[in-house]
């Protein structure tokens, strides 16, 4: 049947050359490759900052009553593509755990596709002893993968961690503002000051580890690991750092980081932390941002007097005053039922708006249509009021 | 007037009953029924009761005792006999009965899995059981397709998502793989050519991954009347299949019409046109309100049509709501508010391509008209049965165009009445096809030593070449998955070959727009630079053509003419397959071809008069394509009495017969299959008739004919015996000036020589 695969080999448009056929087809390592590494504890934020109570409002998911350092396993992968069908397969996994001596970033790679059981067998033993695992974007790409290689290689997955904190969602939700860009390459060099030399792309690593299977030169197969072992303790650090920022918002410099912060605790319901956010951004520049949200705040659990007040500090101070205004008049026509001081903030908004300098943007032309509209409502309603009043007066 | 008064009506119109070249009417037939079988479940029983059902037709009883029975099997169907009913009832009284059972439904299109779930999902309420069936389609929102993934009882779905969305994410699917007991093929009969091919390795992928995860699933298809319908559903599952051809519903009488237009131009053999005659007849229809869906053979005539209905009705308002256009292209809700208002009877007419010939459930009409012959008989019953309540009499017209098919059929209605519908044709083994699953299914789960793909006997050569092409690693007996991406996104189900050509508009240089794509070989022909495309009845410039990207760029335009690619064919025998020699020493061969094709001029010709008015170049390379062919090759005993030249017309003339009648037996589309000839084949030195699939790799069309070639020269026969011209004419052989003086003449001599 040599006709077949002559056949074969015509049909292809593209005239691929035939590689010649590898001589050696059983592989020339009885076992994966394993290493650990241990780093010192001293490179972390303070780790007491991780409480339950502190990871739910990082994380926004449920842990455990009691969560020690030594019950979280951070776990990173290498794989061969990243289209994440199950064809794709992590050939690389690094372990990172908290123990006694120190951080230990345990690693293996497998040096072709049948150790990939022997490999699974291990993480398996592994994620046991762990309630908690801890990833960069391991909940949409990394668990999913490493769930579907356990099914292909028929090892049940009931062994994965019940509780999955993945950084990567937080750290959008707290770091997007300022740093715009939410890679962990990106964070850890904003954040944390890594600079990485010689670093190998994380889009090269499956030709790269296809390479290896061809000539087993195991020399960028260290860069690999490299690379893997500064994702974890990267990793660890950004998660540390994310509960340090939560749990102290008083040392935390950023404006725009402590505006992202309040929000964070609205989301979770915590108005109190949120509250404190807010005053701590007073002395830079997300002030107005901080102030209109606490008005906001104040105005929806029905705090008027606190509202007003908040929006007249905006005012002294020059903080977005055409919001200000706008706010001020709501709140004097519908709360507070005084319409000829609503008619006077409306008047003052509207001012703000006519300043030529002004960017007609459409969001400014629509703001000065509703002022308009108040204006025209609060005079029929001050002139229908005078009516009444003087017609009381004459009976 | 009701239909039976408008029939009687009709049959004494002088001017109508002239264009009449028969009118044939079936009698109608009383249903067969059968008992509830044993082992359906009391609350099955229950609803049915509820609907009035008190018994099934024998059909549908066979189906449920053959699901029950653990057979695969295969029910063939005229519309409105209770298909459904056929899958459904095994399928949810087996859920009843264990529910961790799972079934997977295909449908070949989008719209029709929506319209077929609505109906289970009726079912499953009156049941009041927690039975789960979803659509699940490119339409799915993310946040459903989970739930449906863990607990869908019943998944329906088309081929094109389970190959693309399924099986490359098998693991998210584990529920449904294990415990997967029915997979339930509706319309098979559109899985013919390569939409079949590919099916059929998309099924033993499927067979594959469920052999992993321990299942065994049975099958149940159904197909409308085609002439093989077991042997096609087994060629897709490569299992054996029962076939149940017993329709037990009832059918009312039938008339079937055949309207051939009358003739303007007697010298030039030109009639009337087809839309101005379905005009005609379908106001007849419509101004006595006789409820009737009007087939179109594309989507611009569907909307002359529609317009024309339209103007017809309209009130003093402008309304005309009862009449309506379908075709593809129109958005999903306003599809469902036309099929909506057509069970419920608010309108009254709709014009429609063959989007609606598949079995959308639109009520039953009474009245069909077809704008020229849809191309297959199976197709053609397929349209007429949307026409016909289970009692009531129905009227199909089909009004013929002038097109040589049409003329054929229009003359000859014997042959529509009495031949068996066409055969359906797959070749799962097509070398592309084949290495293209082959691959996606090496992504899903490695290969081990020895293991066959379904029933693919070579599958180590195939895998060994995957190997060399560094696509696949062998090691320790598996061959392991080793590129980057996933296969299946480049392979699309319905063309051969991944490399499709994609035509962008660029009249409106803010607003560039896809507006289709076209396959590799066609692109010389069709879309080099300078071409006048067509499309939608505009034309357009080929402005340029990037070879490479594969993408043409086009620009709208107001010519005088159009272009005429000069495409120059050789042909080189690859490989015999079989061979054999006729008594008359006629050889015939099925065999392997490379198909080398290139485009070096094209011609402009002016519109209406085709006038030549010059030439143009063409600089691209020559394209190859593998494909099946099977050949007759002529021996000098018959050839030597006519000069070369007489020769070359005679057999100009012949393919060209050939070219009309094989794609009539093959149930494929006229471009599905080449004729060419050779008066002295490099190879055989001989004169050669060669027969192709225009499809790299062949979808088995030349072995068809190969086999059933005695019969494609007798049709071919008949038929320029059978016309009325004298020296030729489209119709037949090519007219005169293709064929040459006394060319129809020598065609007929050759052919009966050939089956002499």
């Amino acid at each position: 049947m040599a006709g077949l695969l002559n056949k074969l080999r015509m049909m292809d448009a593209a005239g691929k050359k035939p590689v010649p056929k590898e001589k050696n087809e059983s592989l020339p390592y009885a076992h994966m490759h394993r290493k650990d590494h241990v780093y010192p504890v001293s490179l972390f934020a303070d780790r007491r900052h991780a409480t339950p109570d502190i990871l739910q409002k990082v994380f926004e998911c449920s842990f455990p009553a009691k969560v020690t350092p030594e019950d979280i396993l951070f776990l990173d992968t290498e794989t061969t593509g990243l289209s994440g069908g199950v064809g794709t397969v992590a050939f690389q996994i690094g372990l990172g755990y908290f123990t006694p001596a120190g951080f230990v970033v345990e690693q293996m790679l497998i040096h072709d596709y049948p150790q990939e059981a022997e490999m699974l067998h291990l993480l398996e033993a592994r994620m046991k002893r762990f309630p908690i695992i801890c990833t960069f974007n391991g909940k949409s790409f990394d668990v999913p993968l490493l769930r579907s290689r356990m099914v292909m290689n028929r090892i049940s997955d009931s062994s994965i961690p019940p509780v999955h904190a993945d950084v990567l969602y937080p750290s959008r939700r707290l770091w997007k503002l300022r740093l715009r860009q939410c890679t962990l390459g990106h964070l850890e060099n904003q954040l944390l000051g890594v600079e990485r030399e010689d670093d190998l792309p994380g889009a090269m690593v499956p030709q790269a580890y296809f390479q290896y299977l061809k000539d087993r030169d195991f020399a960028p197969m260290e860069k690999v690991l490299e690379h893997n072992r500064q994702d974890i303790v990267s990793l660890a650090q950004l998660f540390y750092e994310l509960c340090r920022q939560m749990a102290q918002p008083e040392n935390v410099t950023q404006g725009e980081d402590l505006l992202s912060l309040a929000r964070m605790c609205e989301r979770t319901g915590d108005i109190a932390r949120a509250t404190k956010c807010y005053r701590l951004c007073a002395k830079g520049s997300t002030r107005p941002q901080a102030y209109r949200a606490m008005s906001v705040n104040a105005k929806r659990r029905g705090d008027c007097r606190t509202a007003v007040k908040l929006c007249r500090t905006m005012l002294s101070r020059g903080d977005d005053p055409i919001y200000a205004y706008e706010a001020l008049a709501k709140l004097c026509e519908h709360q507070l039922h005084d319409p000829e001081q609503a008619m006077h903030y409306t008047r003052q908004a509207l001012l703000y708006l006519a300043e030529p300098s002004l960017n007609r943007s459409e969001e400014t032309v629509a703001q000065q249509e509703s002022l308009k509209h108040r204006y025209a409502r609060l005079r029929r309603k001050l002139s229908a009021d005078r009516t009444n009043s003087s017609a009381d007066s004459s009976m | 007037m009701n239909l039976d008064q408008l029939i009687g009506n009709l049959k004494n119109d002088a001017s109508f009953m002239k264009c009449v070249t028969e009118w044939r009417t079936l009698p109608a037939t009383d249903g067969k029924y059968a008992d509830f079988p044993e082992g359906m479940d009391d609350r099955i029983i229950k609803v049915l009761r509820k609907r009035a059902i008190h018994r099934l037709y024998t059909h549908q009883a066979e189906c449920f005792r053959l699901a029950e029975e653990g057979k695969d099997f295969v029910v063939v169907t005229p519309t409105a006999s209770g298909k459904t009913m056929c899958y459904n009832l095994p399928v949810v009284s087996e859920i009843l009965k264990n529910p961790d059972a799972r079934a997977l439904y295909l449908f070949p299109t989008k719209a029709l899995s929506a319209d077929q779930v609505s109906g289970l999902y009726s079912m499953i309420e009156e049941l009041e059981v927690d039975i789960k069936a979803y659509t699940y389609d490119g339409d799915t929102q993310g946040a459903a397709r989970k739930a449906i993934r863990q607990a869908g009882h019943i998944v329906v779905t088309n081929p094109d998502m389970l190959h693309a969305n399924i099986l490359p994410h098998h693991t998210k699917w584990v529920k449904l793989f294990e415990n997967l007991k029915y997979i339930v093929i509706d319309e098979i009969h559109t899985y013919r050519g390569i939409f079949g091919s590919h099916l059929a390795n998309v099924l033993r992928r499927l067979l594959r991954l469920c052999a992993f995860y321990g299942s065994k699933p049975q099958f149940i298809l159904c197909s409308a009347t085609i002439a093989n319908p077991a042997e096609l559903a087994s060629a897709l599952t490569a299992r054996e299949i029962t076939a149940v051809t017993n329709n037990g519903a009832p059918m009312g009488e039938r008339h079937f019409v055949f309207y051939n237009p009358p003739v303007v131009n007697r010298q030039l053999g030109i009639r009337k046109g087809v839309v101005p005659e379905v005009r005609r007849v379908s106001e007849k229809l419509l101004s006595n309100g006789i409820p009737t869906i009007v087939f179109c053979k594309s989507r611009i005539q569907v909307e002359v049509m529609t317009r024309y209905m339209k103007d017809c009705i309209r009130d003093a308002y402008g309304f005309s709501g009862r009449v309506r256009g379908y075709r593809g292209g129109y958005l999903p809700g306003e599809r469902h508010e036309i099929e909506r208002g057509l069970r419920a009877g608010e309108v009254d007419m709709v014009i429609s391509t063959n989007a609606l010939e598949l079995g959308i459930d639109i009520g039953s009409l009474s009245a069909c008209v077809l704008c020229g012959y849809p191309g297959t008989i199976a197709s053609t019953w397929q349209q007429a049965g949307r026409a016909g309540r289970r009692k009531d009499t129905a009227l199909t017209i089909m009004v013929a165009s002038s097109a040589p098919l049409d003329q054929y059929i229009i003359e000859n209605p014997d042959y529509f009445f009495n031949a068996s519908p066409e055969h359906a044709l797959v070749q799962p083994d097509n070398l592309y096809v084949l290495t293209s699953h082959l691959k996606c299914s090496a992504y899903e789960l490695p290969f081990e030593d020895g293991e066959v793909f379904g029933n693919v006997k070579d599958t180590e050569q195939f895998l060994e070449y995957l190997t060399e092409s560094n696509i696949l690693r062998h090691l320790d007996g598996k061959y392991y998955w080793m590129e980057e991406e996933l296969p299946s996104g480049e392979i699309s189900l319905r063309s051969a070959t991944a490399e499709n050509y994609i035509i962008i508009d660029i009249t409106n240089p803010a607003h560039h727009r896809v507006v289709g794509e076209m396959d590799r070989f066609t692109v010389p022909m069709l879309l080099h630079e300078n071409a006048i495309y067509m499309h939608e009845a505009r034309q357009y410039q080929v402005e340029k053509l990037d070879y490479d990207a594969c993408k043409a760029y086009i620009r709208a335009v107001d010519v005088d003419y159009y272009t005429d690619a000069d495409l120059n064919v050789s042909l080189h025998i690859l490989d015999d397959l079989e061979h054999k020699e006729m008594p008359n020493g006629t050889g015939l061969t099925l065999g392997e071809l490379r198909v080398s094709s290139i485009v070096k001029i094209f011609k402009k010709m002016k519109l209406d008069t085709h006038e030549n008015l010059g030439f143009g170049v063409v600089r691209l390379p020559q394209t190859d394509m593998h494909t099946v062919g099977m050949w007759w090759t002529i021996p000098d005993s018959l050839t030597c009495k006519y000069t070369n030249d007489d020769l070359q017309g005679g057999l100009v003339a012949v393919s060209n017969l050939l070219a009309i009648v094989a794609p009539l037996y093959l149930m494929c589309a006229t471009r599905d299959i080449h004729v060419v000839y050779q008066v002295k084949a490099p190879i055989t030195d001989k004169p050669t008739i060669f027969l192709y699939d225009s499809f790299p790799g062949g979808v088995g069309l030349s072995e068809k004919a190969y086999q059933m070639q005695e019969m494609l020269l007798e049709e071919a026969l008949k038929i320029a015996e059978g016309c009325s011209c004298e020296n030729g004419c489209p119709a037949c052989t090519g007219p005169l000036a293709e064929i040459g003086e006394g060319g129809k003449q020598r065609a007929i001599a050759i052919l009966k020589e050939l089956l002499a």
